[in-house]
């Protein structure tokens, strides 16, 4: 009950806010801006390269949802600690458990609305162009799922410390990290330890982010002959129960991260 | 007998870093249909005992109990369902209006139905209702923290620094509302660093000091000590005093001091005060101006502490 309390407070700040209503403009500009770009580099009007432009909708949305989602957290915790809300609400009968997954539940569906209203012209432009409607519904949900985790660590980040510059640089490490940093230190060691590490092992090693992740969903769905082969690797052998597997066992993990931190503050 | 409610704290001990203690072995007992302060100095202690209190903070060792039950972290929340807390520093949402913070602060306590409007009235923010909070003045934004912490007549009420930013007015309004709290049987806590303020308001004081209380002063004490009567007293004559005149009265008014040869002043006790001033009238002297300041009273708590 608590937990509702709390997610509806943030659900109806942020509407207060227009924050759904900016990152959905966000969302949907920039998907057109590189639909027509993706056009107009190819030369060609009256038929799209769909594989590029999937892949290229697919790489910004892995940019966006993760961006998108430290702005809507970062401060989630901060502002309140700041202002001294924090402690009052502690004073209620409401726990540290409670706020985390109050804010987390909230902010995951305030994202959830703002990608939906975002992307859904995006997704109506894709349906023209052939992709069926089952493969944009099950990207909304995989996004959706994306935007879940990079929230929840925002929120941990949130509540790690007092100090706002700290805060939003270390948003900005975590956000470079996982969508740049990890595939070049991926990419440098599929190459240095080649033949002395298995190809499962490496192919594992891309379920330690949440962000490959979500390429790697997205291309099954989108480009399926082409999801053999992510990086050089074969991971075409992985299968839809494997993948939903790994996609649960970091849903648990932003959960269980916060369990964890109520229990060590108790 | 009507049982009175008490919260009572058992050597209590708070340190942030080893060895560097903010409350040491501190043990305290609170009385319902009381309000008592907390006085000391910044940095005495005074806010980490409300965080404790408030189940915000957890003891290094001690513990807490109300009406002689334990309070754990298995009954905290029934604990906290007794609270209510004024914070010393707290920004309500400043883009809410005043009605959707306080319903919405309501509804976190667990009250949904609770007289909204009742409330408002109380602390005179019934016509600024329909303000965004960003809009009110200091003062106002304390008294809608006031609001949010007597929503549902706690049973433990606690005001950390609640004055910081009330005028005169709001002073008489905010302890007008805790003696009607106190008439309940409720426990009333507050903090203050201002003697003088909660003097004539408050039923006990207790003086915090590097984590330990130490002094414990029923009001009646201050009644009946002429050292906490004292008052700093300036008079302005109009003539400048003639030398005899003033040996007089430093004989019969002792402390009493002379400045730019038409300024009297000292501290003395009620009493001498008015003494002096009949004494004054009855030499033809002519008063341009009076001044009493309490600030004694204020030295007096730097002094134990």
């Amino acid at each position: 009950m608590n937990i509702y309390k709390i997610a509806k407070k943030e659900i109806v700040f942020n509407f207060r806010n227009y924050w759904v209503f900016l990152s959905a403009l966000i969302f949907c500009v920039v998907n057109f801006v590189i639909i027509y770009f993706g056009e107009t580099i190819s030369g060609d009007y009256s038929q799209t390269d769909i594989r590029s432009l999937s892949l290229s909708i697919i790489h910004l949305q892995m940019y966006l949802i993760p961006l998108l989602s430290f702005v809507l957290s970062y401060d989630s915790i901060l502002s309140e600690k700041e202002s001294g809300v924090l402690d009052l609400i502690l004073s209620y009968r409401i726990t540290l458990l409670d706020i985390f997954l109050g804010k987390l539940f909230g902010n995951s569906f305030i994202f959830m609305i703002s990608f939906c209203l975002g992307f859904f012209p995006v997704a109506m432009y894709l349906f023209v162009l052939g992709i069926s409607f089952v493969v944009l519904f099950k990207f909304i949900l995989v996004s959706i799922w994306l935007s879940f985790i990079f929230n929840s660590f925002a929120l941990f980040i949130s509540y790690s410390s007092k100090d706002r510059t700290f805060v939003i640089l270390l948003s900005v490490f975590i956000w470079l990290f996982f969508i740049f940093i990890y595939d070049i230190l991926f990419t440098f060691f599929a190459i240095f330890l080649y033949g002395t590490i298995s190809a499962d092992t490496l192919s594992f090693l891309l379920f330690l982010n949440p962000a490959e992740i979500f390429r790697l969903i997205s291309i099954f769905y989108f480009i399926p002959y082409d999801a053999n082969d992510l990086f050089g690797i074969n991971v075409g052998f992985l299968s839809v129960l494997y993948i939903i597997f790994s996609m649960f066992v970091w849903f648990m993990f932003s959960i269980f991260m916060f369990v964890f931190i109520y229990l060590r503050e108790r | 007998m009507v049982k009175v409610d008490c919260l009572e704290l058992k050597n209590i001990d708070f340190f942030y870093k080893k060895n560097n203690f903010i409350l040491k072995n501190l043990s305290v007992k609170f009385f319902g249909g009381k309000i008592t302060a907390l006085l000391g100095i910044n940095g005495s202690g005074k806010t980490t005992l409300f965080k404790i209190l408030t189940g915000i903070y957890k003891p290094g060792s001690g513990f807490f109990s109300y009406n002689d039950k334990l309070i754990s972290s298995d009954n905290i929340l029934f604990y906290k369902s007794l609270l209510g807390f004024m914070p010393e520093y707290l920004q309500l949402y400043k883009n809410m209006y005043v009605k959707d913070v306080l319903r919405l602060l309501g509804d976190l306590k667990g009250y949904k139905n609770f007289d909204l409007d009742g409330i408002l009235d109380t602390v005179f923010l019934l016509e600024h209702s329909n303000k965004k909070v960003k809009a009110l003045s200091k003062g106002m934004k304390q008294r809608l923290n006031l609001a949010q912490a007597i929503i549902g007549d706690p049973k433990i009420i606690l005001f950390d620094e609640p004055s910081n930013g009330f005028d005169c007015g709001s002073i008489t309004m905010f302890y007008g509302i805790l003696r009607r709290i106190v008439s309940k049987g409720s426990i009333v806590l507050l903090s203050s660093h201002h003697l003088t303020e909660i003097y004539g308001n408050v039923d006990k004081v207790l003086i915090l000091s590097d984590g330990c209380i130490i002094k414990e002063i029923n009001i009646d004490f201050f009644d009946n000590n002429d050292d906490f009567l004292c008052k700093e007293i300036f008079i302005l004559l109009n003539d400048v005093i003639k030398y005899d005149i003033f040996l007089f009265l430093k004989k019969k008014f002792l402390g009493i001091k002379i400045k730019d040869g038409n300024i009297l002043f000292g501290r003395v006790n009620n009493k001498i005060i008015v003494d002096l001033i009949l004494e004054i009238i009855k030499l033809n002297l002519n008063i341009k101006d009076i001044r009493i300041e309490n600030k004694i009273l204020e030295d007096t708590l730097v002094n134990l502490s």
